[in-house]
């Protein structure tokens, strides 16, 4: 890359927030709902604590990158072709993810904004926005996330409190009523929707990040804290408001959700205009989703600049979000079923073997600071 | 860079000219429904929309055609008789604007699951619209009268069941969400509104009816419809069906009389309701304890009672008490006897007290274990004022009894 | 002296160079020679060039009539110093310099500057006596406030900068002089103030400058043009005032001002999209009350970029949004009409265009009838023909007086092309379309850069002690500090994104 992209530590702060919110508000109150009822908001405070601890665990894998990318990482410590593999399957993972979002984008504009407009009309229309941002840079991407943040903030608040006079505590009610193995698999999906796509912003953080590291971190942490606080805030919202049974039933409860804004028969119907957080943060996290396949891969294959790839990929895009879920029943069905264990073996097993693998190396180095291993004189040509 | 930006935003410019519009609908090409019925028909459905003639309601002066024109169409399912309107009406039915939706009581004794869904799952279609039945009659006969003050006969349902739903207590606005929450919970049942035509019929659906200062047709709210799952079971009275809003707690402000010894009545007026209830399982049976608090204020007094007498107060306060304390039992008590259905939501109540006990029991809740349940009401009101005046006006002119 | 022949120099014969500059102005008739024998014997030729016009040389012609008989002079002096001697004992004006080739002949001569040429002396002099068409200083056409200094520029560049510098009494104040235009070799002036403005910016400034590679330079508009980051982006990157006082207050925060002899409009860089929604009167009214200006100005804002394409929008695609009696009484407006909503807002805003453009050309005379056939045309019309429907009316007309409410002009320009994109997008994508664009526009927003500036400093990067002059307009108690220079060195930033021209500093 021709010079060094540098994001601020307040800039990534917001873009892990906007990112962690992304689809999750949209689509997983829904799932948490049908899985554990109205203990769902539990299972979102339950997220909280769990999405801290593996945004601690990213922030401790990050320490180890010493000015790499994750696709870097894998190569630097598992050598030049099986760290290729690993980050190929990383690479999966990032477009994959990017496809479901786009996916999912989708959807619900056809669902509750546009019905009847053809679905690669609307894919077309965002990813080429996505390709914009892309093209720019992450700097002008960052810089935008952090002017949009604001908006998404003052939405989120507009939504809590419009919705306030409607929460029926009683909703809640009784606590606890699943057992607990519907927790543990409500809280899974939780983290590998919400939490684990955190790991592809690992081709972006400690690289391109200015000033303090540990500033950086602080960030990084805090971003993912409020974006969890928001979602536990939907999901409480939701059940209270709608009912455990309604949000389990309906495909988007969030927008549902701001249907049921009504203050004084004035201000309703604003259901639309709130639709803006949830474009907002999917435009983000599906940006830097796919930020991290084309520059995972443009790193692979050791191209000069990531704007070579973004157009064919943008075009792989468009095309695989068109089929990635061939229904709304399947898409349900995958979200809660397969794509756990997948996500969990890609952002969490991947980075974690290779950790490992540099773990143990730099054991034996220390125990014997003679030999250099033929591989580590190799692997200096990855990042 | 900016070369490709560019060239990216005439490209998105041209592809969304190109597009066309293709969920694109033209106000005028909308055919605004404001309420929506459905009644059962020997196969299938009769649907009927009211729809808005937009032209004749914004103008100051209209040209003297009918502010609104329904139109009823058979189907098997409620989705084709809607799209089957189309061969009647010239454009196409719009439902995000329905305020709303009769049902017919032959429909409602048959079951209103088949026509819910639609209406949850068509994304056209709002969840904030009210759902009445039309008591004894049909929901197209309802939507063909017309009404005055409001033009739109829909928007007159609206804000008179609203009205009424603050200041008199025996009417109930039931959401299309509350009642899929009723119908899908177990642990309790819906209730709906009733609504009537009281007059001549056929003359309501001439627009004449909007022209007279006595209207020879009006519709009007009547009791409330008790439902069992979903089909119609019967109706409480008006007495029962205030009971009924006492223990759902939506009661903002009602008027009770009470019989005053002398043969006289007062008035008082019930503002801010609180209920609380809790249900137990004691014995083998459930046992639901409610607790009511209710603010009154003297509202109007016929007799010659010293209500400056805090003795008289405390009378009128039991007096209150005990009316309210009755309706409640005698709602309940119908419901258990007669229709086996627990509207008042105590199944959802043990469910939240004891969700063990729950589990055990909620297939059979209604018919078996609902009708056992034992009730224990305690009703308190205070009456902190009397309004503008002090003293009856009777009593100051009877000087003192 | 002449060691070598240059064939530029002046010749020594006063015959030669004569003809030679004759010659350079091909024979135009305004130049004008008028030869003086200076003493009587033998005499010292001498000549005074000079274009009608554009030098005063009355003045100077007197008083060298009065001088050339002083006898003592004649005799005594060689030939050789005859030119220092004159230039020292005979010209009363002030700016005189001497003068070696004929190509700072002919420059001095354009100038207004009148040329003495001598007889044996290689040198020539010029004596500034320029004079020009002044206008004198008016209250700005422009950018008028209710309080604030009534003065603006005028098309001369020297009182221009004297207007600036009765404003801030400081030697630290600099000015830098130029020229660019192959043709019209326009007079410019950088202007900053020594230790406030970034060095780097002016030196960027001063590279892009000398970049310029152009005949002929009329305003600042082609300077404007040829130095901006991006020409592609509709939005201004440079900002133009005609007030002294806005450019006073703009080298204080820091910034460069260019000035263009010939036009009353001075450029300001770096320009941050902030700038142009602050006037000058900001900072003379009330905070509070300039707080409100501001944020009323950002709703103008949002309100002339997208209220058409939000009702296009909303009325074709998202009825469910508009109120149940609202829609009806729009709907009841629209019966009739025979445009799809896009079509109708299209219509209306390319007549209102069509009005407004002809406004400013029009004689002044004439406009009243214009604004008449305006109103009633677009106004009673078009809605009693059933074209259009009044709430449209409404719209365009808000949308159209909202442009106005932008202090800057230029921001208005931009804000018209991309308000008829996002009507396109209305159109075919209804909210989601609006939501795209401007996602778009934002990110096009970021990448904008201004000499180095982030373009939507200091709400992107965000720049936490800046922000108290964006948004709000906090009292000066409370702006302790100079806004600072955005995107140091340091970071990301320091370069500019230019694309044509060598890339400096």
């Amino acid at each position: 890359m021709s010079r060094t992209v540098c994001l601020s530590a307040r800039q990534i702060g917001v873009i892990v927030l906007l990112y962690s919110i992304g689809t999750t508000i949209l689509i997983i109150p829904s799932g948490l709902a049908s899985d554990v009822k109205q203990d769902a908001w539990l299972a979102a405070l339950a997220g909280v604590v769990l999405n801290l601890a593996f945004v601690w665990y990213y922030l401790r894998l990050s320490r180890r990158f010493g000015g790499a990318t994750l696709i870097g990482y894998f190569r630097k410590s598992l050598g030049r072709w099986i760290g290729g593999v690993f980050a190929l399957l990383f690479l999966l993972f990032s477009f994959l993810g990017a496809s479901q979002v786009i996916y999912y984008i989708g959807d619900f504009s056809i669902t509750h904004i546009l019905p009847n407009t053809p679905m690669p009309a609307i894919h077309i229309l965002f990813v080429s926005i996505i390709a914009m941002g892309l093209w720019l840079g992450l700097e002008p991407l960052a810089r935008a996330a952090e002017l949009m943040f604001p908006f998404v903030l003052l939405m989120l608040f507009l939504l809590t409190v419009a919705l306030l006079p409607q929460v029926q505590l009683v909703n809640l009610l009784p606590v606890l009523e699943s057992p607990p193995p519907r927790f543990v698999k409500a809280s899974l999906t939780l983290i590998a929707t919400a939490t684990l796509p955190l790991a592809v912003l690992l081709m972006v953080f400690p690289v391109h990040i200015t000033g303090d590291p540990k500033k950086g971190e602080r960030m990084f942490l805090l971003g993912a804290l409020i974006g969890s606080i928001v979602f536990f805030l939907i999901s409480f919202l939701s059940i209270t408001v709608l009912g455990a049974r309604a949000t389990a039933v309906y495909l988007y409860p969030s927008y549902i959700l701001a249907r049921m804004i009504n203050i004084g028969d004035f201000l309703k119907r604003v259901e639309t205009i709130l639709a803006l957080i949830w474009y907002i943060t999917v435009y983000v996290k599906a940006s830097f989703y796919f930020y991290g396949f084309v520059a995972g891969l443009t790193e692979l294959l050791g191209l000069k600049s990531t704007r070579t790839l973004i157009l064919p990929g943008c075009i792989l895009l468009v095309l695989y979000s068109l089929v990635v879920y061939p229904d709304q029943a399947y898409s349900q069905l995958y979200d809660t079923t397969a794509y756990v264990p997948f996500a969990f073996f890609s952002a969490v097993v991947l980075p974690l073997f290779a950790w490992l693998v540099d773990w143990i190396r730099e054991k034996l180095r220390r125990s014997s600071p003679p030999p250099p291993a033929p591989e580590s004189a190799r692997r200096s040509g990855a990042s | 860079m900016t070369i490709r930006c560019m060239k990216l935003a005439i490209l998105l410019l041209l592809a969304s000219l190109l597009s066309g519009c293709w969920s694109r609908r033209e106000l005028n090409e909308l055919a605004i429904a404001a309420a929506l019925g459905f009644d059962q028909a020997p196969r299938g459905y009769n649907i009927s929309a009211q729809i808005v003639n937009p032209g004749e309601i914004a103008k100051a002066s209209g040209s003297g055609r009918s502010p609104v024109i329904t139109f009823t169409t058979p189907g098997d399912t409620v989705l084709q008789g809607l799209r089957r309107m189309t061969k009647e009406s010239p454009r196409r039915i719009y439902g995000s604007h329905v305020r709303v939706l009769v049902l017919g009581e032959e429909l409602a004794r048959k079951g209103l699951g088949g026509v819910l869904d639609i209406l949850a799952r068509d994304v056209e279609m709002r969840t904030d619209f009210y759902i009445v039945i039309a008591r004894g009659g049909k929901a197209m006969d309802i939507l063909e009268t017309f009404t005055t003050l409001e033009k739109i006969p829909a928007n007159k349902l609206f804000t008179s069941l609203e009205m009424s739903d603050k200041n008199w207590a025996a009417t109930g606005k039931v959401t299309l969400g509350e009642l899929l929450d009723d119908i899908t919970s177990k642990g309790k049942n819906p209730v709906l509104t009733g609504i009537e035509i009281k007059g001549d019929e056929a003359l309501g659906k001439r627009k004449e009816n909007m022209q007279r200062a006595k209207i020879p047709a009006e519709l009007i709210y009547s009791d409330m419809a008790v439902l069992k799952s979903d089909k119609l079971v019967g109706w409480f009275n008006e007495s029962e069906s205030k009971g009924y809003n006492y223990l759902k707690g939506t009661v903002h402000s009602t008027i009770i009389n009470i019989p005053w010894p002398d043969g006289s009545r007062i008035g008082v007026e019930l503002l801010r309701t609180k209920r609380k209830i809790k249900v137990e399982w004691k014995d083998g049976k459930p046992v639901a304890h409610v607790k009511l608090t209710a603010e009154g204020e003297v509202g109007e007094v016929q007799s010659t009672a010293d209500i400056r007498n805090p003795f008289v107060l405390r009378e009128m306060r039991e007096k209150t008490e005990a009316d309210v304390r009755n309706r409640i039992r005698s709602a309940v008590r119908r419901a258990q006897t007669e229709f086996h259905s627990d509207v008042f939501g105590f199944g959802e109540a043990l469910h939240r007290s004891s969700p063990r006990k729950w589990k055990e029991v909620e297939d059979r809740w209604h018919d078996e274990l609902f009708p056992k349940l034992d009730l224990e009401v305690q009703v308190e009101v205070t009456i902190k004022r009397m309004g503008n005046t002090n003293q009856s006006i009777l009593r100051q002119m009877g000087g003192h009894s | 002296m002449p060691a070598q022949p240059n064939p530029d120099s002046i010749h020594s014969q006063l015959d030669d160079s004569l003809s030679h500059m004759k010659q350079a102005f091909g024979f135009s008739t305004d130049l004008i020679c008028r030869e003086l024998i200076l003493g009587r014997k033998p005499g010292c030729r001498m000549a005074l060039l000079y274009i009608d016009g554009l030098a005063q040389v009355s003045d100077l012609l007197q008083s060298l009539l009065s001088l050339l008989t002083n006898t003592g002079f004649a005799e005594g002096a060689a030939k050789e110093d005859a030119l220092q001697t004159v230039k020292r004992t005979l010209i009363p004006e002030g700016d005189v310099r001497e003068l070696e080739r004929y190509e700072e002949t002919t420059d001095a001569l354009t100038n207004g500057s009148a040329v003495l040429l001598l007889d044996g002396s290689a040198a020539a002099l010029s004596i500034g006596v320029a004079q020009t068409e002044k206008r004198g200083v008016e209250e700005p056409s422009t950018q008028s406030v209710i309080r604030g200094p009534r003065e603006g520029f005028t098309e001369t560049l020297r009182v221009n900068t004297a207007l600036v510098r009765r404003k801030v009494r400081n030697s630290r104040l600099r000015l830098e002089s130029g020229r660019a235009g192959q043709v019209t070799r326009t007079d410019l002036a950088i202007m900053y103030i020594e230790g406030i403005a970034d060095p780097a910016v002016v030196q960027e400034v001063r590279d892009r400058l000398n970049d310029i590679r152009i005949d002929g330079i009329l305003e600042s508009g082609y300077v404007e043009e040829m130095i901006q980051d991006s020409t592609r982006s509709p939005f201004p990157t440079v900002y133009n005032t005609e007030r002294p006082d806005s450019v006073a207050a703009a080298l204080l925060e820091g910034r460069v001002a260019i000035f263009v002899d010939g036009t009353p409009f001075v450029l300001l860089v770096p320009a941050l999209f902030m700038q142009f929604f602050q006037a000058p009167e900001d900072y003379y009214q009330r905070a509070d009350f300039a707080t409100l200006l501001r944020l009323l100005r950002f709703l103008s804002f949002f309100i002339a970029l997208l209220a058409p394409s939000l009702y296009i929008a909303v009325t074709t695609f998202h009825q469910e949004l508009i109120p149940t009696s609202l829609l009806i009484s729009l709907a009841g407006q629209r019966e009739g009409v025979p445009f799809p909503a896009f079509v109708e807002a299209l219509l209306m805003e390319i007549t209102f265009e069509i009005l407004r453009e002809a406004g400013v050309r029009m004689p002044k005379t004439i406009g009243q009838s214009v604004s008449i056939v305006g109103t009633l045309v677009i106004g009673e019309a078009a809605v009693n023909a059933g074209l259009v429907s009044p709430a449209m009316v409404i719209i365009v007309s808000i949308t159209a007086i909202s442009n106005f409410v932008m202090p800057a002009f230029s921001m208005g320009i931009s804000i018209r092309m991309i308000r008829l994109v996002m009507m396109g997008l209305a159109a075919s994508f209804g909210l989601l379309g609006i939501i795209v664009g401007l996602l778009a526009l934002l990110l096009h927003l970021c990448s904008l850069r201004s000499f180095g500036t982030s373009y939507m400093t200091p709400f992107a990067p965000l720049l936490m002690s800046n922000i108290k002059d964006t948004l709000l307009r906090i009292p000066w108690s409370g702006m302790l500090t100079r806004p600072k220079p955005a995107a140091g060195k340091g970071r990301n930033g320091g370069q500019p994104n230019r694309k044509k021209g060598g890339s400096s500093s």
